[in-house]
Protein backbone atom coordinates (compact mmCIF):
# COMPACT_ATOMS: atom_id res chain seq x y z
CA UNK A 1 0.00 0.00 0.00
CA UNK A 2 1.58 2.90 -0.92
CA UNK A 3 1.41 5.94 1.35
CA UNK A 4 2.41 10.01 1.27
CA UNK A 5 3.32 11.49 4.45
CA UNK A 6 1.62 15.13 5.27
CA UNK A 7 3.76 17.68 6.80
CA UNK A 8 1.61 17.56 9.95
CA UNK A 9 3.87 17.83 12.74
CA UNK A 10 5.51 21.33 10.46
CA UNK A 11 1.89 22.95 10.08
CA UNK A 12 0.91 21.99 13.79
CA UNK A 13 4.57 23.59 15.28
CA UNK A 14 4.24 26.51 13.33
CA UNK A 15 0.51 27.10 14.40
CA UNK A 16 1.52 26.53 18.36
CA UNK A 17 4.11 29.26 18.55
CA UNK A 18 1.61 31.79 18.83
CA UNK A 19 -0.73 29.67 21.27
CA UNK A 20 -1.13 30.82 24.63
CA UNK A 21 0.34 26.93 25.91
CA UNK A 22 2.35 24.84 23.89
CA UNK A 23 1.19 21.92 22.54
CA UNK A 24 3.75 19.08 21.71
CA UNK A 25 3.91 17.61 17.99
CA UNK A 26 1.46 15.52 17.02
CA UNK A 27 2.65 12.03 17.03
CA UNK A 28 0.74 10.60 13.82
CA UNK A 29 3.41 7.78 12.55
CA UNK A 30 2.13 7.86 9.40
CA UNK A 31 -0.67 8.73 6.63
CA UNK A 32 -2.59 7.20 3.91
CA UNK A 33 -4.62 7.44 0.92
CA UNK A 34 -6.89 5.50 -0.47
CA UNK A 35 -9.49 6.09 -3.77
CA UNK A 36 -12.59 4.57 -3.85
CA UNK A 37 -13.58 5.21 -7.71
CA UNK A 38 -17.11 4.02 -8.70
CA UNK A 39 -17.83 2.39 -11.84
CA UNK A 40 -21.54 4.06 -13.34
CA UNK A 41 -23.17 1.00 -14.59
CA UNK A 42 -27.34 1.12 -16.14
CA UNK A 43 -27.71 4.48 -13.63
CA UNK A 44 -26.25 3.46 -10.52
CA UNK A 45 -22.93 3.17 -8.76
CA UNK A 46 -20.69 0.04 -8.38
CA UNK A 47 -17.82 -0.46 -6.08
CA UNK A 48 -16.47 -3.98 -4.38
CA UNK A 49 -16.10 -2.98 -0.92
CA UNK A 50 -12.93 -4.67 0.58
CA UNK A 51 -15.41 -6.19 3.32
CA UNK A 52 -17.73 -7.69 0.54
CA UNK A 53 -15.49 -8.96 -2.33
CA UNK A 54 -11.72 -11.20 -2.22
CA UNK A 55 -10.70 -8.49 -4.97
CA UNK A 56 -11.84 -5.34 -4.31
CA UNK A 57 -11.91 -1.49 -6.43
CA UNK A 58 -9.73 0.30 -3.79
CA UNK A 59 -6.97 2.34 -5.62
CA UNK A 60 -4.01 3.83 -4.20
CA UNK A 61 -2.59 5.92 -7.22
CA UNK A 62 -3.35 9.82 -7.03
CA UNK A 63 -2.80 9.54 -10.93
CA UNK A 64 -5.89 7.74 -11.53
CA UNK A 65 -8.11 10.01 -10.39
CA UNK A 66 -10.22 12.15 -12.84
CA UNK A 67 -9.13 15.59 -12.71
CA UNK A 68 -12.12 17.32 -10.30
CA UNK A 69 -11.09 14.12 -8.20
CA UNK A 70 -7.38 15.48 -8.03
CA UNK A 71 -8.55 19.23 -7.23
CA UNK A 72 -10.63 17.81 -4.61
CA UNK A 73 -7.53 16.18 -3.48
CA UNK A 74 -5.59 18.95 -2.54
CA UNK A 75 -8.65 20.72 -1.09
CA UNK A 76 -8.99 16.95 0.85
CA UNK A 77 -5.35 17.83 2.00
CA UNK A 78 -5.79 21.47 3.03
CA UNK A 79 -8.68 20.64 5.23
CA UNK A 80 -7.60 18.06 6.65
CA UNK A 81 -4.22 19.47 7.81
CA UNK A 82 -6.22 22.13 9.10
CA UNK A 83 -9.21 20.70 10.85
CA UNK A 84 -5.81 18.97 12.95
CA UNK A 85 -3.54 21.44 13.32
CA UNK A 86 -6.63 23.42 14.65
CA UNK A 87 -5.17 24.16 18.89
CA UNK A 88 -8.72 22.15 20.12
CA UNK A 89 -7.82 19.15 18.05
CA UNK A 90 -4.79 18.84 18.85
CA UNK A 91 -4.56 19.07 22.06
CA UNK A 92 -7.80 16.66 21.63
CA UNK A 93 -5.54 14.20 19.82
CA UNK A 94 -2.46 14.80 22.04
CA UNK A 95 -5.02 13.60 25.12
CA UNK A 96 -5.98 10.55 23.40
CA UNK A 97 -2.48 9.53 22.06
CA UNK A 98 -1.57 9.38 25.93
CA UNK A 99 -4.68 7.61 26.44
CA UNK A 100 -3.00 4.81 23.96
CA UNK A 101 -4.95 5.82 20.88
CA UNK A 102 -4.21 4.97 17.74
CA UNK A 103 -2.33 7.45 15.78
CA UNK A 104 -2.14 6.48 11.96
CA UNK A 105 -4.46 8.00 9.62
CA UNK A 106 -6.11 7.18 6.14
CA UNK A 107 -7.73 9.75 4.34
CA UNK A 108 -10.08 8.02 1.76
CA UNK A 109 -11.54 9.69 -0.92
CA UNK A 110 -15.01 8.25 -2.42
CA UNK A 111 -14.91 9.20 -6.36
CA UNK A 112 -18.93 9.14 -8.10
CA UNK A 113 -20.13 10.63 -11.23
CA UNK A 114 -22.51 12.17 -9.56
CA UNK A 115 -24.95 13.88 -6.31
CA UNK A 116 -27.48 11.46 -7.32
CA UNK A 117 -25.18 8.40 -7.11
CA UNK A 118 -24.50 10.23 -3.61
CA UNK A 119 -27.82 9.28 -2.21
CA UNK A 120 -26.62 5.56 -3.16
CA UNK A 121 -23.26 6.21 -1.05
CA UNK A 122 -25.05 7.31 2.48
CA UNK A 123 -27.00 3.55 2.15
CA UNK A 124 -23.54 2.26 1.77
CA UNK A 125 -22.68 3.98 4.84
CA UNK A 126 -20.32 6.05 3.07
CA UNK A 127 -20.05 10.09 3.25
CA UNK A 128 -18.20 12.75 4.51
CA UNK A 129 -16.75 11.78 8.32
CA UNK A 130 -14.05 11.88 10.32
CA UNK A 131 -13.68 8.38 12.53
CA UNK A 132 -11.97 5.64 13.38
CA UNK A 133 -11.41 2.05 11.49
CA UNK A 134 -10.14 -0.55 13.25
CA UNK A 135 -9.75 -3.38 10.33
CA UNK A 136 -9.79 -2.14 6.68
CA UNK A 137 -11.20 -5.89 5.95
CA UNK A 138 -13.98 -4.83 7.71
CA UNK A 139 -17.16 -2.94 7.98
CA UNK A 140 -16.22 0.32 10.03
CA UNK A 141 -18.84 0.47 13.21
CA UNK A 142 -18.62 2.46 16.09
CA UNK A 143 -19.60 -0.33 18.16
CA UNK A 144 -16.61 -2.42 17.31
CA UNK A 145 -14.02 0.53 17.35
CA UNK A 146 -10.92 -0.28 19.51
CA UNK A 147 -9.48 2.80 19.47
CA UNK A 148 -5.96 1.81 20.05
CA UNK A 149 -5.21 0.22 16.78
CA UNK A 150 -6.08 0.77 13.57
CA UNK A 151 -6.49 4.27 11.40
CA UNK A 152 -8.43 7.68 12.26
CA UNK A 153 -10.12 8.31 8.91
CA UNK A 154 -10.43 11.35 6.98
CA UNK A 155 -13.36 10.32 4.73
CA UNK A 156 -15.05 12.77 2.02
CA UNK A 157 -16.98 12.41 -1.14
CA UNK A 158 -16.11 13.87 -4.51
CA UNK A 159 -17.80 14.63 -7.83
CA UNK A 160 -17.60 17.17 -10.40
CA UNK A 161 -18.65 20.66 -9.07
CA UNK A 162 -18.48 18.83 -5.18
CA UNK A 163 -15.51 18.04 -2.59
CA UNK A 164 -17.75 17.44 0.52
CA UNK A 165 -15.38 17.16 3.74
CA UNK A 166 -16.11 15.96 7.28
CA UNK A 167 -17.79 18.57 9.41
CA UNK A 168 -15.62 20.27 11.96
CA UNK A 169 -18.04 20.24 14.58
CA UNK A 170 -18.75 16.13 13.82
CA UNK A 171 -14.96 15.93 14.19
CA UNK A 172 -14.50 17.24 17.81
CA UNK A 173 -18.01 15.68 19.07
CA UNK A 174 -16.21 12.23 17.72
CA UNK A 175 -12.99 13.08 19.44
CA UNK A 176 -14.76 13.83 22.63
CA UNK A 177 -16.85 10.25 22.10
CA UNK A 178 -13.60 8.75 22.24
CA UNK A 179 -11.87 10.69 24.92
CA UNK A 180 -15.33 8.84 27.10
CA UNK A 181 -14.51 5.42 25.70
CA UNK A 182 -10.43 5.36 26.28
CA UNK A 183 -11.08 7.15 30.00
CA UNK A 184 -12.80 3.77 31.48
CA UNK A 185 -10.42 1.19 32.45
CA UNK A 186 -12.22 -1.55 30.31
CA UNK B 1 -40.55 -7.15 19.47
CA UNK B 2 -39.11 -10.45 18.41
CA UNK B 3 -37.11 -12.45 21.00
CA UNK B 4 -34.46 -14.50 19.69
CA UNK B 5 -34.31 -18.43 20.54
CA UNK B 6 -30.41 -18.19 20.63
CA UNK B 7 -30.24 -17.31 23.75
CA UNK B 8 -31.87 -20.56 24.73
CA UNK B 9 -29.16 -22.87 24.45
CA UNK B 10 -27.76 -21.08 27.90
CA UNK B 11 -30.26 -21.25 29.50
CA UNK B 12 -29.91 -25.25 29.89
CA UNK B 13 -26.90 -24.87 32.07
CA UNK B 14 -25.93 -25.85 35.24
CA UNK B 15 -27.03 -23.39 38.49
CA UNK B 16 -24.76 -22.54 41.37
CA UNK B 17 -27.38 -20.84 43.72
CA UNK B 18 -26.43 -18.93 47.04
CA UNK B 19 -28.88 -17.22 49.42
CA UNK B 20 -25.91 -14.71 50.51
CA UNK B 21 -27.05 -10.98 49.74
CA UNK B 22 -25.61 -8.90 47.27
CA UNK B 23 -22.82 -6.92 49.27
CA UNK B 24 -24.53 -3.58 47.35
CA UNK B 25 -21.78 -0.44 47.89
CA UNK B 26 -22.63 1.90 50.48
CA UNK B 27 -22.93 5.10 48.11
CA UNK B 28 -25.90 4.13 45.84
CA UNK B 29 -29.30 6.66 43.58
CA UNK B 30 -31.97 4.82 44.01
CA UNK B 31 -33.56 1.05 45.01
CA UNK B 32 -36.50 -0.42 43.42
CA UNK B 33 -38.35 -3.37 44.92
CA UNK B 34 -37.53 -6.28 43.71
CA UNK B 35 -38.42 -10.78 44.33
CA UNK B 36 -35.51 -13.21 44.15
CA UNK B 37 -34.31 -13.67 40.59
CA UNK B 38 -34.90 -16.65 38.90
CA UNK B 39 -32.91 -18.25 35.91
CA UNK B 40 -35.35 -18.58 33.12
CA UNK B 41 -34.85 -22.21 31.25
CA UNK B 42 -36.14 -21.27 27.76
CA UNK B 43 -36.41 -18.54 26.07
CA UNK B 44 -39.37 -16.53 27.20
CA UNK B 45 -37.06 -13.46 29.24
CA UNK B 46 -40.09 -11.46 28.61
CA UNK B 47 -42.53 -13.28 30.67
CA UNK B 48 -39.85 -12.91 33.25
CA UNK B 49 -39.94 -9.69 32.84
CA UNK B 50 -43.66 -8.86 32.83
CA UNK B 51 -43.34 -11.42 36.25
CA UNK B 52 -41.14 -9.30 37.71
CA UNK B 53 -42.39 -5.99 37.12
CA UNK B 54 -45.81 -7.60 38.37
CA UNK B 55 -43.33 -8.64 41.89
CA UNK B 56 -42.70 -5.46 41.87
CA UNK B 57 -46.08 -3.50 41.70
CA UNK B 58 -47.12 -6.38 44.08
CA UNK B 59 -44.89 -6.11 46.71
CA UNK B 60 -44.97 -1.88 46.93
CA UNK B 61 -48.87 -2.60 47.20
CA UNK B 62 -49.10 -5.24 49.95
CA UNK B 63 -45.23 -5.13 51.09
CA UNK B 64 -44.67 -8.64 50.52
CA UNK B 65 -42.41 -10.94 48.08
CA UNK B 66 -44.82 -12.79 45.95
CA UNK B 67 -43.66 -15.34 43.94
CA UNK B 68 -45.52 -15.15 40.31
CA UNK B 69 -45.70 -17.88 37.86
CA UNK B 70 -44.21 -17.30 34.53
CA UNK B 71 -45.03 -21.20 33.88
CA UNK B 72 -48.96 -20.26 34.20
CA UNK B 73 -48.53 -17.59 31.37
CA UNK B 74 -46.05 -19.76 29.10
CA UNK B 75 -48.73 -22.27 29.28
CA UNK B 76 -51.61 -20.45 27.75
CA UNK B 77 -48.99 -18.54 25.40
CA UNK B 78 -48.04 -22.16 23.58
CA UNK B 79 -52.11 -23.02 24.32
CA UNK B 80 -52.50 -19.64 21.88
CA UNK B 81 -50.01 -20.17 19.48
CA UNK B 82 -50.91 -23.90 19.20
CA UNK B 83 -54.34 -23.21 18.54
CA UNK B 84 -53.66 -19.99 16.02
CA UNK B 85 -50.93 -22.70 14.15
CA UNK B 86 -48.50 -19.69 15.01
CA UNK B 87 -46.77 -22.65 16.18
CA UNK B 88 -45.62 -24.24 13.21
CA UNK B 89 -44.86 -27.93 12.19
CA UNK B 90 -41.23 -27.54 12.89
CA UNK B 91 -39.22 -28.73 15.91
CA UNK B 92 -38.14 -25.13 16.87
CA UNK B 93 -40.67 -24.11 19.54
CA UNK B 94 -41.85 -20.24 19.57
CA UNK B 95 -41.11 -18.97 22.89
CA UNK B 96 -40.48 -15.30 21.59
CA UNK B 97 -43.12 -12.22 22.69
CA UNK B 98 -43.38 -8.94 24.01
CA UNK B 99 -44.43 -6.42 26.40
CA UNK B 100 -47.46 -6.38 24.62
CA UNK B 101 -48.22 -9.98 24.31
CA UNK B 102 -47.23 -10.41 28.10
CA UNK B 103 -50.01 -7.71 28.91
CA UNK B 104 -52.61 -9.82 26.52
CA UNK B 105 -51.92 -13.05 28.16
CA UNK B 106 -52.70 -11.09 32.25
CA UNK B 107 -55.69 -9.65 30.90
CA UNK B 108 -56.86 -12.57 29.61
CA UNK B 109 -55.95 -15.19 32.01
CA UNK B 110 -54.85 -13.13 35.15
CA UNK B 111 -52.12 -14.16 37.22
CA UNK B 112 -51.49 -17.04 39.70
CA UNK B 113 -48.74 -18.07 42.71
CA UNK B 114 -46.16 -20.45 41.57
CA UNK B 115 -47.36 -22.98 44.33
CA UNK B 116 -51.19 -22.29 43.29
CA UNK B 117 -50.32 -23.68 39.90
CA UNK B 118 -46.88 -26.13 39.90
CA UNK B 119 -46.95 -26.64 43.79
CA UNK B 120 -43.31 -28.56 43.36
CA UNK B 121 -42.12 -25.55 41.60
CA UNK B 122 -42.84 -22.92 44.13
CA UNK B 123 -39.77 -21.01 45.02
CA UNK B 124 -38.09 -22.91 42.70
CA UNK B 125 -35.09 -20.62 41.02
CA UNK B 126 -35.72 -22.52 37.71
CA UNK B 127 -38.87 -23.93 36.00
CA UNK B 128 -38.18 -27.86 34.82
CA UNK B 129 -42.11 -28.02 33.45
CA UNK B 130 -41.08 -25.41 30.80
CA UNK B 131 -38.10 -27.05 29.92
CA UNK B 132 -39.93 -30.15 29.57
CA UNK B 133 -42.84 -28.68 27.81
CA UNK B 134 -40.82 -26.82 25.29
CA UNK B 135 -39.26 -30.39 24.71
CA UNK B 136 -42.67 -31.74 24.36
CA UNK B 137 -43.59 -29.75 22.14
CA UNK B 138 -40.25 -29.76 20.01
CA UNK B 139 -41.04 -33.12 19.85
CA UNK B 140 -45.46 -33.84 18.82
CA UNK B 141 -45.46 -30.28 17.12
CA UNK B 142 -44.07 -32.02 13.95
CA UNK B 143 -45.12 -34.35 11.05
CA UNK B 144 -46.60 -36.92 12.41
CA UNK B 145 -46.78 -35.47 16.01
CA UNK B 146 -49.43 -35.60 18.67
CA UNK B 147 -49.88 -31.74 18.41
CA UNK B 148 -48.80 -31.86 14.31
CA UNK B 149 -52.24 -31.92 12.33
CA UNK B 150 -53.56 -28.04 12.77
CA UNK B 151 -57.06 -29.35 12.51
CA UNK B 152 -56.87 -32.02 15.89
CA UNK B 153 -55.92 -28.61 17.77
CA UNK B 154 -58.84 -28.17 19.56
CA UNK B 155 -58.98 -26.64 22.57
CA UNK B 156 -59.63 -29.10 25.41
CA UNK B 157 -57.07 -31.87 22.85
CA UNK B 158 -54.24 -28.56 23.33
CA UNK B 159 -54.99 -28.71 26.91
CA UNK B 160 -54.43 -32.37 27.89
CA UNK B 161 -51.43 -32.13 25.46
CA UNK B 162 -50.63 -29.40 27.23
CA UNK B 163 -51.26 -30.84 30.85
CA UNK B 164 -48.89 -33.63 29.46
CA UNK B 165 -46.41 -31.08 28.19
CA UNK B 166 -45.45 -29.58 31.61
CA UNK B 167 -45.97 -32.37 33.98
CA UNK B 168 -42.73 -33.70 32.61
CA UNK B 169 -43.61 -37.25 32.48
CA UNK B 170 -46.47 -37.21 35.11
CA UNK B 171 -43.93 -35.59 37.47
CA UNK B 172 -46.30 -32.83 38.24
CA UNK B 173 -50.22 -32.75 38.30
CA UNK B 174 -51.47 -30.07 35.83
CA UNK B 175 -54.60 -28.70 35.46
CA UNK B 176 -55.14 -25.52 33.66
CA UNK B 177 -58.70 -24.93 33.88
CA UNK B 178 -58.23 -25.42 38.16
CA UNK B 179 -55.50 -23.33 37.80
CA UNK B 180 -57.73 -21.06 36.30
CA UNK B 181 -60.10 -21.32 38.77
CA UNK B 182 -57.34 -20.21 41.16
CA UNK B 183 -56.65 -17.52 39.16
CA UNK B 184 -56.30 -13.80 40.65
CA UNK B 185 -58.16 -11.23 37.58
CA UNK B 186 -55.71 -8.80 36.54
CA UNK B 187 -59.59 -6.72 36.98
CA UNK B 188 -60.18 -7.62 40.71
CA UNK B 189 -56.36 -7.04 41.52
CA UNK B 190 -55.66 -3.75 43.16
CA UNK B 191 -52.59 -1.86 43.48
CA UNK B 192 -51.39 0.81 44.99
CA UNK B 193 -49.94 3.71 43.50
CA UNK B 194 -46.56 4.54 45.38
CA UNK B 195 -46.96 8.66 44.56
CA UNK B 196 -50.41 9.43 45.63
CA UNK B 197 -51.42 6.47 47.87
CA UNK B 198 -54.37 5.41 45.57
CA UNK B 199 -55.28 2.36 44.19
CA UNK B 200 -56.21 1.09 41.11
CA UNK B 201 -56.62 -2.69 39.20
CA UNK B 202 -53.92 -4.00 37.22
CA UNK B 203 -55.78 -3.88 33.88
CA UNK B 204 -55.80 0.01 34.49
CA UNK B 205 -52.29 0.08 35.22
CA UNK B 206 -51.25 -1.65 32.47
CA UNK B 207 -53.07 0.74 29.96
CA UNK B 208 -51.38 3.27 31.82
CA UNK B 209 -47.88 1.86 31.68
CA UNK B 210 -46.53 3.00 27.94
CA UNK B 211 -43.92 1.06 26.07
CA UNK B 212 -41.78 3.92 23.92
CA UNK B 213 -40.06 2.33 20.83
CA UNK B 214 -36.41 3.28 19.16
CA UNK B 215 -37.40 4.95 15.98
CA UNK B 216 -33.98 5.48 15.17
CA UNK B 217 -34.17 2.64 12.72
CA UNK B 218 -34.50 4.34 10.03
CA UNK B 219 -31.59 6.44 10.37
CA UNK B 220 -29.11 4.15 12.06
CA UNK B 221 -29.77 1.50 9.43
CA UNK B 222 -27.09 3.14 7.73
CA UNK B 223 -25.28 5.31 9.70
CA UNK B 224 -23.11 2.33 11.52
CA UNK B 225 -19.92 4.61 11.94
CA UNK B 226 -21.11 7.70 12.86
CA UNK B 227 -22.27 9.19 16.13
CA UNK B 228 -25.82 9.68 17.29
CA UNK B 229 -27.26 12.50 15.57
CA UNK B 230 -28.21 15.50 17.77
CA UNK B 231 -31.70 14.56 17.18
CA UNK B 232 -31.16 10.86 18.49
CA UNK B 233 -29.61 12.05 21.24
CA UNK B 234 -32.35 14.74 22.19
CA UNK B 235 -34.47 11.97 22.32
CA UNK B 236 -31.84 9.97 24.32
CA UNK B 237 -31.45 12.76 26.94
CA UNK B 238 -35.36 12.70 27.23
CA UNK B 239 -35.58 8.99 27.50
CA UNK B 240 -32.78 9.35 30.26
CA UNK B 241 -34.63 11.70 32.26
CA UNK B 242 -37.90 9.74 32.61
CA UNK B 243 -35.77 6.76 32.97
CA UNK B 244 -34.14 8.38 35.98
CA UNK B 245 -37.14 10.09 37.53
CA UNK B 246 -39.50 6.86 37.54
CA UNK B 247 -36.71 4.68 39.50
CA UNK B 248 -36.09 7.50 41.56
CA UNK B 249 -39.77 6.90 42.42
CA UNK B 250 -39.29 3.40 42.84
CA UNK B 251 -40.99 2.47 39.31
CA UNK B 252 -40.30 -0.93 37.67
CA UNK B 253 -39.59 0.36 34.42
CA UNK B 254 -38.88 -2.11 31.31
CA UNK B 255 -36.27 -2.54 29.23
CA UNK B 256 -36.09 -4.72 25.99
CA UNK B 257 -32.97 -4.80 24.10
CA UNK B 258 -30.44 -6.10 21.68
CA UNK B 259 -27.65 -7.96 24.14
CA UNK B 260 -24.47 -9.87 23.30
CA UNK B 261 -22.64 -12.30 25.13
CA UNK B 262 -19.79 -10.43 24.40
CA UNK B 263 -20.13 -7.03 25.42
CA UNK B 264 -19.70 -8.06 29.73
CA UNK B 265 -16.46 -7.34 31.38
CA UNK B 266 -15.43 -9.85 34.60
CA UNK B 267 -17.29 -7.60 36.75
CA UNK B 268 -20.90 -7.91 34.53
CA UNK B 269 -20.98 -4.37 32.96
CA UNK B 270 -21.81 -4.83 29.44
CA UNK B 271 -19.94 -2.29 27.58
CA UNK B 272 -18.23 -0.73 24.23
CA UNK B 273 -14.69 -1.54 25.31
CA UNK B 274 -15.24 -5.01 26.14
CA UNK B 275 -17.44 -6.09 23.00
CA UNK B 276 -14.76 -3.92 20.91
CA UNK B 277 -11.75 -5.88 22.38
CA UNK B 278 -13.73 -9.62 20.96
CA UNK B 279 -14.66 -8.09 17.70
CA UNK B 280 -17.66 -9.61 17.01
CA UNK B 281 -21.46 -9.71 18.80
CA UNK B 282 -20.43 -13.22 19.39
CA UNK B 283 -23.91 -15.70 21.15
CA UNK B 284 -26.55 -12.25 20.84
CA UNK B 285 -30.38 -11.75 20.42
CA UNK B 286 -33.32 -9.28 22.04
CA UNK B 287 -33.81 -9.55 25.67
CA UNK B 288 -36.32 -8.05 28.22
CA UNK B 289 -34.83 -7.15 31.80
CA UNK B 290 -36.74 -4.54 34.56
CA UNK B 291 -34.51 -1.75 35.63
CA UNK B 292 -33.31 -1.68 39.75
CA UNK B 293 -31.03 1.22 39.99
CA UNK B 294 -28.69 3.90 37.98
CA UNK B 295 -25.27 5.60 38.18
CA UNK B 296 -24.85 9.20 36.84
CA UNK B 297 -21.63 11.01 35.94
CA UNK B 298 -21.19 15.01 35.88
CA UNK B 299 -23.00 15.56 38.83
CA UNK B 300 -22.85 19.13 39.75
CA UNK B 301 -21.20 19.25 42.77
CA UNK B 302 -21.13 15.61 43.63
CA UNK B 303 -19.74 14.32 40.13
CA UNK B 304 -20.18 10.95 40.49
CA UNK B 305 -23.38 9.23 41.91
CA UNK B 306 -23.22 5.24 42.52
CA UNK B 307 -25.59 2.68 42.90
CA UNK B 308 -28.66 2.24 45.79
CA UNK B 309 -31.05 4.34 47.88
CA UNK B 310 -29.81 8.35 48.03
CA UNK B 311 -31.67 11.13 49.86
CA UNK B 312 -34.02 13.17 47.70
CA UNK B 313 -31.41 15.75 47.16
CA UNK B 314 -29.14 13.70 45.67
CA UNK B 315 -31.70 11.99 43.55
CA UNK B 316 -32.73 15.28 42.38
CA UNK B 317 -28.71 16.24 41.58
CA UNK B 318 -28.62 13.01 39.70
CA UNK B 319 -31.11 14.20 37.40
CA UNK B 320 -28.47 16.38 35.87
CA UNK B 321 -26.04 14.47 35.60
CA UNK B 322 -25.07 11.88 32.41
CA UNK B 323 -26.65 8.60 32.78
CA UNK B 324 -23.56 6.16 32.92
CA UNK B 325 -25.24 2.75 33.65
CA UNK B 326 -28.53 1.16 34.47
CA UNK B 327 -28.71 -1.95 37.46
CA UNK B 328 -31.23 -4.45 35.65
CA UNK B 329 -32.80 -7.15 37.73
CA UNK B 330 -32.37 -10.36 34.94
CA UNK B 331 -33.87 -14.00 34.58
CA UNK B 332 -30.37 -15.59 34.18
CA UNK B 333 -29.80 -16.61 37.79
CA UNK B 334 -27.26 -15.99 40.07
CA UNK B 335 -23.47 -17.20 41.72
CA UNK B 336 -23.53 -19.33 38.50
CA UNK B 337 -20.11 -21.12 38.30
CA UNK B 338 -20.10 -20.90 34.31
CA UNK B 339 -21.53 -17.23 34.62
CA UNK B 340 -19.54 -16.33 37.55
CA UNK B 341 -19.76 -12.33 36.16
CA UNK B 342 -23.58 -13.10 37.19
CA UNK B 343 -23.13 -12.18 40.83
CA UNK B 344 -26.38 -12.14 42.13
CA UNK B 345 -28.33 -11.77 39.00
CA UNK B 346 -28.11 -8.28 38.51
CA UNK B 347 -26.52 -7.02 35.85
CA UNK B 348 -25.19 -3.18 34.56
CA UNK B 349 -25.66 -2.08 31.17
CA UNK B 350 -23.73 1.11 29.97
CA UNK B 351 -25.92 4.01 28.56
CA UNK B 352 -23.46 4.27 26.02
CA UNK B 353 -23.94 0.85 24.66
CA UNK B 354 -27.63 0.62 24.48
CA UNK B 355 -27.41 4.35 23.00
CA UNK B 356 -25.30 2.78 20.04
CA UNK B 357 -26.11 0.35 16.74
CA UNK B 358 -24.61 -2.89 15.58
CA UNK B 359 -24.42 -4.46 12.93
CA UNK B 360 -27.32 -6.88 11.91
CA UNK B 361 -25.54 -9.72 9.17
CA UNK B 362 -28.86 -10.61 7.83
CA UNK B 363 -30.95 -8.16 7.52
CA UNK B 364 -27.43 -5.79 6.47
CA UNK B 365 -28.15 -2.61 8.62
CA UNK B 366 -27.30 -1.42 11.68
CA UNK B 367 -29.91 -1.18 14.67
CA UNK B 368 -29.97 0.16 17.94
CA UNK B 369 -28.97 -1.77 21.04
CA UNK B 370 -32.12 -0.04 22.74
CA UNK B 371 -34.98 -1.26 21.40
CA UNK B 372 -37.75 0.11 23.85
CA UNK B 373 -38.72 1.30 27.53
CA UNK B 374 -41.88 0.47 28.94
CA UNK B 375 -42.55 4.00 31.42
CA UNK B 376 -45.02 3.97 34.32
CA UNK B 377 -47.78 6.69 33.96
CA UNK B 378 -47.00 10.24 34.76
CA UNK B 379 -42.94 9.96 33.24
Amino acid sequence: MKSSLLPLGLVLASFCLGAAQAIAEPTFSHVEHQFWIYQHIDGQAHFRFPWDAEANDVQYNKEALPDFAKACLDVTDASFKNALSSVDAARKMQDLAAKGATSKFLVLMNVIQSKADYSQLRQWDRDAYFYQWNDLRSKPSLFLSDFRSGFWVWEVVSWPGSCLQPPIEELHRYLDYVGQRLGVKN
Amino acid sequence: MKISNLLAPFLFLSLSCSETPWPFSENDVTHVEHSTVKQQAIGNCWLYAQASWLESMLQSSWSKEVDVSETYWEYWDLYEKLISGSQKLDDSVNTGGSWFRSNHLIETYGWIEEGLFIKEESGMIKSSAQACAEKYIARESTEGGRLGPQHERTPSYVKSELNKAFSCGGQYAVDIDEAFELRHSAADTMLRDPKNEKEKSLVDWLDDWTEVHNSTRGYAAYEGKKLPSRGTLATYRSWEKRLKRALNDHQPVVLSFFVSFNAPDQNGLFNLNTLAQKGSLGQSGGHMVVLHDYTVTHVPLLDYVGEGERDAETKEAALLGDLDYVVVKNSWGAYRDDRPWLGDGYSRITWDYLTKTYWDEESQAFYPFLQSLVFPPGY
